[in-house]
């Protein structure tokens, strides 16, 4: 249309609007008189709401048909050719990104579903972008029930007590049926009332973890107790979907079903100190009844001395074959070493399976303290014989770190540098040499390569290393070819030169030196110590001479020392760092 | 090798290690078995299956995901991330890029698919509704108060 003719249509719409308004509200005449002020304002007045009729049912018309062609005109868009699947495939790669907080993950739904009616009707059809109900505010909550269907819900109790016991937990708990992952991280006092919310059946649920902590108790201390259990069961016992509980500082049953068919388990901060908890080896009973699992984590577990002696009377323990195992991390206080033993001694792990052992000691505890004492019989004499990933490691690392910790690291090159094994010791005095007595003879393995690291050594005040420690574990690996002290004293470097290499550390043929500050005179008196005059490397009882030297940023040695050690050795390296 | 026939009845002739990274077609020459018989794929045109083929052959060597990755991958974090040589093959106009994916979709090649999904979703990503309508050639068809009802309803956003 052209658009000097707008006018005149737009004029007889309102003066037909007029007209069928006169009809409508038809006014009394007014009397006669010269001017008739108030039929003249009558006039306008009908004239104003014509045109304000006309000006709302064109401005309603064109925006609905505006709204349609626009509707048309996007389904002929390239993009839009593309199924709802695909394009819900994609918004999910969007959405999903960059591990988002609620809040930018609702924005970017929003967003999305504000492009066009199909880009909003596909985000509010799509079931699965309404199930994650973790920290979503109170006015969504029962959006995402109802757009997410019938579909498995990942939930998560709020950091809020109020909002969390009054608003999300009694309308989330409605839907327990389609649970599939649940995460709380509580305080232990809110127990009673959270288990409330959980005792229905859980058919979907896969994933349960239950953190619980109290204000009162230090870090790594038990929380819960086999002396307080809650009242009623967990999801009725009826979870058979689940595959990863973690249990911390919640007691429940070893006997429970919900123990089964499990591919990761972790307990933690737990105190057994009835009998029946753990007699009749229920903890391997728990560990039988879940023969895929790949990942397990026993975190400070305590027990009392009743529990210990009666534990292995009845019954011999069951040994428990766990083929799929990835992951072993046992973290525990000294004294409960038994239990560690107990649990590494009735299991066969995998050789590529990570084992994690974390200790700790305060004060002046010894770290050979066995109370609570278990009977004799219970541990075997050799208690880590299906412990197979050690007889894998080749390499094995023994850092000292800050704060009271040290930490032995095997490893396999070659594969990725597998780590395999994994020894950390907190303890006030003396962490290397309770870490020695802790590998050996207790985890044996047959490195060929040593590392001894310090923490920013060239720094700090020396770590008491005490020579004839170093001397101890290196006659126990005569397997060592490499040894590499990296920020480390001159005194443990040092040892190499006190006996016949043929008694220490026969087979060592490369020795690196990084960031220490030993002396150019102190090295070469080390290495010349482990040359011999035999020909072919080999000396008498089979030792091996040292061939390679590396010298990395030691400042005590510089290039006026390489000389002397030229022909002594094949390769003499010397880098500034 | 393996002949197959594209909507507008142009053929090409493939290693079967190409071709079958299609599951479709690998489904169809393990139903069939050995036939020199073409394979019509009525919803690919020749343009496209060129390009198809081309990502085919590069990944032919490359292990077929199995149903535990395509799981796996549905559980873990999704990631926008594209391979080098993934990226530079998918730089191609929108028109193709659709045809791409559709293919993909039609030819059941997931790590192609994905590839094109990705490409999109970061085409899309930290832009405004309306920087998406002009990439992508969309109107706005909300009326005003539809849109004033959408913001409405996304207030939460605003007040927290």
């Amino acid at each position: 249309m052209e658009s000097e003719k707008i006018p005149a249509v737009i004029q007889g719409l309102i003066d037909d609007t007029r007209h069928s308004l006169d009809h409508s509200t038809s006014v009394a005449p007014a009397p006669s008189a010269t001017f008739d002020y108030d039929k003249i304002r009558g006039e306008l007045d009908a004239e104003r709401r014509a045109i304000e009729t006309v000006f709302d049912a064109v401005k309603a018309y064109t925006a609905t048909r505006l709204s349609q062609l626009g509707h048309l005109r996007n389904q002929l868009a390239p993009i839009n050719r593309l199924p709802n699947e695909i394009l819900s495939a994609i918004f999910h790669y969007i959405v999903r990104d960059d591990g988002l907080t609620v809040y930018t993950y609702i924005a970017k739904l929003h967003s999305l579903s504000t492009v066009s009616h199909s880009w909003r009707r596909m985000i509010l059809d799509t079931a699965i972008f309404w199930t994650d109900l973790t920290r979503i505010p109170e006015s969504l909550i029962d959006v995402f029930l109802k757009r997410s269907k019938q579909l498995p819900l990942k939930v998560s109790y709020p950091r809020k007590k109020e909002f969390a016991s009054k608003i999300y937990m009694p309308r989330v708990s409605a839907h327990i049926h389609r649970w599939k992952k649940c995460t709380i991280d509580a305080k232990y006092a809110d127990r009673d009332e959270i288990i409330s919310f959980l005792l229905s059946p859980g058919p979907m649920l896969e994933a349960l973890d239950i953190s619980l902590h109290s204000d009162y108790v230090v870090t790594g201390s038990p929380v819960a107790s086999d002396e307080s259990p809650f009242v009623g069961s967990l999801f009725a016992e009826n979870a058979p979907s689940l595959r990863e509980l973690t249990l911390d500082g919640l007691f429940v049953p070893l006997t429970s079903s919900l123990y089964a068919g499990l591919t990761k388990l972790k307990l933690a901060r737990i105190k057994y100190a009835r009998s029946e908890s753990l007699a009749e080896h229920l903890l391997l009973r728990t560990l039988e009844a879940s023969p895929f699992l790949e990942e397990l984590h026993l975190d400070d577990l305590y027990t009392t001395d009743t529990v210990a002696s009666i534990v292995g009377v009845d019954a011999a323990p069951p040994h428990v074959d766990l083929p799929h195992l990835r992951s072993l991390e046992i973290k525990r206080l000294a004294e409960m070493k038994w239990l560690q033993d107990y649990i590494l001694g009735h299991i066969t792990i995998p050789p590529s399976s990570h084992l994690v052992l974390s200790v700790k000691a305060y004060s002046n505890q010894r770290l050979e303290f066995d109370f609570p004492l278990p009977p004799t019989s219970f541990i075997p004499s050799s208690p880590h014989l299906g412990l197979q990933n050690l007889a894998m490691i080749k390499e094995l690392s023994i850092y000292i770190g800050e704060e009271y910790e040290c930490r032995a690291t095997g490893w396999v090159s070659g594969l990725n540098n597998l780590v395999l094994f994994t020894l950390s010791l907190t303890v006030m005095e003396n962490p290397l040499l309770h870490l020695f007595q802790l590998l050996e003879p207790e985890f044996p393995m047959s490195p060929e390569r040593v590392i001894f690291a310090c923490f920013d050594y060239m720094d700090s005040t020396a770590p008491n290393v005490s020579q004839s420690d170093i001397i101890d574990f290196l006659t126990r690996h005569p397997s060592i070819r490499e040894l590499k002290f990296d920020s480390f004293s001159t005194e443990a470097i040092q040892v190499l030169a006190f006996l016949p290499h043929r008694r220490l550390c026969p087979r060592l043929e490369t020795l690196c030196i990084l960031d220490c500050p030993i002396s150019g005179p102190e090295l070469i008196e080390v290495v010349i110590s482990r040359m011999g005059a035999e020909d072919g490397g080999v000396s008498a009882g089979g030792a091996v001479h040292l061939r390679h030297l590396h010298i990395t940023g030691c400042p005590g040695v510089s290039q006026a020392d390489v000389p002397r050690l030229e022909g002594k050795l094949e390769v003499v390296v010397l880098e500034a760092e | 090798m393996v002949n197959l026939v594209t909507s507008d009845n142009e053929s090409f002739t493939v290693e079967k290690a190409v071709a079958s990274r299609s599951v479709l077609i690998k489904n169809m020459l393990e139903d069939v078995g050995e036939s020199d018989q073409p394979i019509p794929l009525p919803n690919v045109t020749a343009s496209v299956l060129k390009k198809v083929l081309e990502y085919c052959d590069h990944h032919k060597n490359e292990p077929m995901p199995t149903s535990e990755d395509l799981a796996a991958e549905d559980t873990r974090k999704r990631t926008t991330d594209i391979g080098e040589w993934d990226q530079k093959f998918i730089q191609v106009d929108q028109e193709m890029l659709f045809e791409i994916i559709l293919a993909a979709n039609y030819l059941d090649i997931k790590p192609l698919l994905d590839v094109g999904c990705k490409t999109v979703a970061n085409m899309i990503k930290g832009k405004t509704p309306e920087e998406i309508r002009k990439l992508f050639n969309i109107v706005n068809d909300f009326t005003p108060e539809e849109e004033a009802q959408i913001k409405k309803e996304n207030e939460w956003a605003e007040d927290r």
